[in-house]
């Protein structure tokens, strides 16, 4: 059985922020403000997560199959 | 160069020609073929900035999300690499509306489409000036990224691009 990481949500959040970050960055050189909201920050984040879960799951029903045939 | 700055050299030397191709078969209209703001999200270096068209209130981010490399022979002497990238493209509903209400739409759509033909012309492969090459390039899934308070129209792209058989020195 494999353990879902829900711990890794956090990772995500935290790249996100970080990016936006330097959305803020670019924003100042180029005179309009292009950061990414509070709701499109944890948007993209569950994004990222849902795509890791599925590869992780992917991955550990590939190595289930192997075991089984 | 590094990939993300190879993946920008591509959208940055082919965007005219792909511009002037959607605007000639009528797909996109004339308005909408300027060249956005297209960065490297790493780039912060101060007066960096000044290198792009500030009056443009369009950007396109280019943010490497990962790389994966596999060793296909037996004997481990050469090297395939496959990179995701997400392209954010980001547009303003700004003064250059006007009267126009669908304007943040149509130039977002006008952006992507642009996009999108550059990925799909350069799917067998794009080489640099300084002879960096991805071997393909595939345009995935996109989604919507909106911000109606900030009047921010947006789309993701996800990007795959592929190098094969680089030798193991």
């Amino acid at each position: 059985m494999f353990k879902i990481p829900t711990d890794e949500i956090n990772k995500y959040i935290a790249i996100e922020k970080e990016r936006n970050e330097e959305m803020k960055a670019i924003s100042l050189l180029l005179g309009a403000d292009f950061t990414f909201s509070e709701e499109e920050i944890i948007a993209n984040a569950e994004e990222q997560f849902m795509k890791a879960i599925q590869k992780k799951v992917e991955s550990e029903v590939e190595k289930w199959m192997k075991s089984v045939f | 160069m590094d990939e993300v700055s190879l993946l920008i050299d591509m959208l940055d030397s082919v965007w005219t020609t792909s511009a002037t191709t959607l605007q000639s078969a009528g797909t996109i209209t004339s308005s909408h073929i300027g060249k956005p703001n297209i960065v490297d999200i790493r780039t912060m270096e101060a007066n960096k900035g000044s290198r792009y068209d500030l009056s443009s209130k369009d950007l396109i981010v280019v943010f490497e999300d990962g790389q994966t490399i596999d060793y296909p022979t037996i004997g481990f002497d050469i090297r395939n690499e496959s990179y995701t990238f997400t392209i954010h493209i980001r547009c303003i509903h700004d003064e250059r509306a006007g009267t126009d209400a669908d304007y943040g739409k149509d130039r977002l759509r006008a952006l992507y489409l642009i996009c999108r033909h550059i990925l799909e012309g350069k799917r067998k492969g794009y080489t640099a000036a300084d002879g960096s090459k991805f071997n393909q390039v595939f345009c995935g899934t996109r989604s919507e990224s909106n911000d109606r308070r900030k009047r921010i129209f947006g789309y993701k792209i996800n990007v795959e691009t592929k190098r094969f058989a680089l030798s193991i020195p």
